[in-house]
């Protein structure tokens, strides 16, 4: 072709380089020095529009739910109903808020009788009962020992002892006696006294918080960095030259922390399917050390997810029901941020912090054996440990489910009944 | 995402947010290219200097108006620069030359040769093109390294269309010139090694 040694020309022309004029950079660096940085508030300010709006979004979408099926007979479990629900959603810090196995009470034969029964068994909640029960969902357990439990997750199942006196007041209540199914309150309170098995409200919501019990780490030779492990080559460039031998990396990942809002639905008496909304945050942290040279990473990971979770009822009595779950979770990482401190013989030399993300889902697959504990008719306190694992993706972010895919958690929340 | 897009893509995003760790990783990774392509335009070594400069400054300043369009669109981008400031710097600089230049149209010379480069060293064709008067090495470049069409350079110089051709034309000519001269001196020496 007649252009052809343009084309050949250009080509060869591309790779050439020249050496640049002395001083070329240091002139460029005068300069730089004044070019304003970009506002990385931006990202951070979306963050916080997504999150609040999500959580709101999930506020609401309960809030109607809870509201909408109820019935006039019952307006004030309603009331109780939101109190509650405003209640468990104020920030717990990672401690467990149990949950009392309220969808167990008795007589479930009383409501296959009935059904419309079912919607006033929720008048059964009493403003007392609401109180107790908000009483128990503010009391959580404290931090210090959620964070002691996790490693052992089995402490932590224990704790659902403390919810006895709530139903205990709840049975009080119960003292009337009847045996014909009518739609008043003692009524189904005497109802759900009796051994018999009472069928399960048709929709729950749920509130859990889990955490895996212990976090993971690792220590590497070497100098390593997290998600922008090409961007910062030229850090490793540079540090290189200075190499020591003894240079170690040490990363720490910090336990996940999930919160989730769920809403069940009770197929039958055995089944039961939930979906709803997830956010993680994961922390982790590396160091990389050599003789003269260490830097800090500290990442910071949102995640946003839906779980999907089967539920099959094993065994229940009155107060107790066990079941196992099982389920899966597509979970987004919305926002994330990466701070680094360059420090240079200990003095700190840089500091940079940028926002960082993967665009790659997260998958991951659960199931869990779930206790719950009836703390009244419409509360239930649960607790499953279980197991996940993590698929690995594309991401080239340092997670903790990269580390380690496979772990144990714990999850530990309250079931509330919503009726229909 | 490629990995190496994914590293470009990164290095941006810290240019940025006005990471300086990462402008002189970008200054590291193009300077030497940059160089090259300023080097075509302008023969002065000082002028080369200032023109690069003030193209970095403007790189770093407008990064954060730049779209990523993957692998390798952040180098044509800042190569386009380059060349817009080398322009600007001939155009201030060498007005007189483009205006001087004669406004005929140039018969097609019937063997009208295309250089061959290729076996002569890039740095070399780099010396080449320098030596072309700055008019000739202007349309060269551009429409040889900057693939614009005639039309396109007559409005970037403010030349005429046929002038643009005709510098084209002359410039490809001296070149095959410059060839020659290259290939016989180059024989002499071999010659003269062999001996």
């Amino acid at each position: 072709m007649n252009n052809q040694w343009q084309d050949n020309l250009r080509n060869r022309m591309n790779l050439h380089e020249e050496t640049a004029p002395d001083g070329l950079w240091e002139g460029i660096e005068e300069h730089i020095d004044n070019i304003s940085t970009v506002d990385a508030n931006p990202n951070r300010r979306k963050f916080v529009i997504w999150s609040l709006s999500s959580v709101a979004v999930a506020a609401v979408a309960v809030l109607l739910l809870l509201l909408l099926p109820f019935n006039s007979e019952t307006p004030q479990q309603t009331t109780g109903f939101t109190q509650s629900i405003t209640d468990i959603k104020q920030p717990v810090e990672p401690a467990t808020t149990i949950e009392p196995a309220a969808d167990k009470p008795a007589a479930d034969n009383m409501f296959a009788e009935n059904n419309v029964a079912s919607t006033t068994r929720q008048s059964i909640k009493e403003t007392a009962d609401k109180r107790d029960n908000e009483l128990l969902l503010t009391e959580p357990e404290t931090p210090k020992d959620k964070s002691s439990n996790l490693s052992e997750p089995i402490v932590a199942q224990t704790e659902p002892t403390e919810p006895t006196e709530p139903t205990e007041l709840q049975v009080g209540k119960t003292s009337t006696t009847k045996d014909a199914p009518t739609q008043t309150n003692n009524q189904l309170l005497a109802q759900s006294t009796q051994n018999s098995k009472q069928k399960n409200s048709k929709w729950q919501t749920n509130l859990s918080m889990s955490n895996i019990p212990s976090g993971s780490s690792e220590s590497i030779s070497g100098f390593g960095t997290f998600a922008l492990q090409e961007t910062v080559e030229d850090q490793y460039n540079i540090l290189s030259k200075y190499t020591d031998r003894g240079a170690y990396t040490d990363i720490n990942h910090n336990l996940p922390i999930t919160v989730a809002l769920t809403l069940s639905y009770n197929i039958n008496e055995r089944w039961r399917l939930s979906s709803g909304l997830n956010y993680s945050l994961l922390t982790s942290r590396l160091k990389s050390v050599s003789a003269n040279y260490y830097y800090d990473d500290y990442q910071t990971l949102h995640y946003i997810g839906i779980p999907v979770n089967v539920a099959y009822t094993l065994w229940r009595n009155n107060n107790l029901s066990t079941y196992i779950n099982a389920g899966a979770l597509v979970e987004k990482n919305v926002a994330g941020s990466l701070s680094s401190d360059y420090y240079l013989d200990n003095e700190l030399e840089l500091s940079t912090k940028e926002s960082i993300k993967t665009k790659y889902l997260q998958w991951s697959v659960n199931s869990a054996i779930g206790v719950e504990y009836k703390i009244s008719d419409y509360l239930g306190l649960y607790a499953e440990p279980g197991i996940s694992y993590y698929f690995s993706n594309k991401s080239e972010l340092e997670t903790i489910y990269k580390d380690r895919p496979f772990n144990f958690n714990l999850r530990l929340g309250l079931r509330l009944n919503i009726n229909k | 995402m490629t990995k190496e897009e994914n590293k470009e893509r990164q290095l941006l995003q810290q240019i940025v947010q006005g990471n300086k760790l990462a402008m002189k990783r970008f200054y590291d990774d193009n300077s030497g290219y940059l160089t090259a392509v300023c080097s075509r335009y302008i023969s002065n070594r000082e002028d080369i200097k200032d023109i690069l400069q003030e193209s970095f400054i403007k790189i770093f300043k407008s990064i954060d108006k730049f779209e990523f369009k993957g692998a390798g669109s952040l180098r044509a981008w800042s190569t386009r620069i380059v060349v817009n400031e080398s322009l600007r710097h001939i155009k201030e600089n060498e007005k007189m030359q483009f205006t001087n230049l004669p406004n005929w149209e140039l018969p097609e010379l019937a063997d009208d040769h295309e250089p061959d480069f290729d076996d002569i060293p890039t740095s070399v064709i780099l010396e080449m093109i320098q030596s072309l008067p700055v008019g000739y090495r202007t349309v060269f470049n551009l429409y040889v390294f900057e693939n614009k069409s005639h039309k396109e350079i007559a409005s970037i110089l403010k030349i005429a269309e046929n002038s643009s051709a005709s510098q084209y034309h002359r410039a490809k000519g001296v070149l095959v010139k410059e060839i020659e001269l290259y290939r016989q001196k180059l024989n002499q020496y071999e010659q003269s090694v062999a001996r």
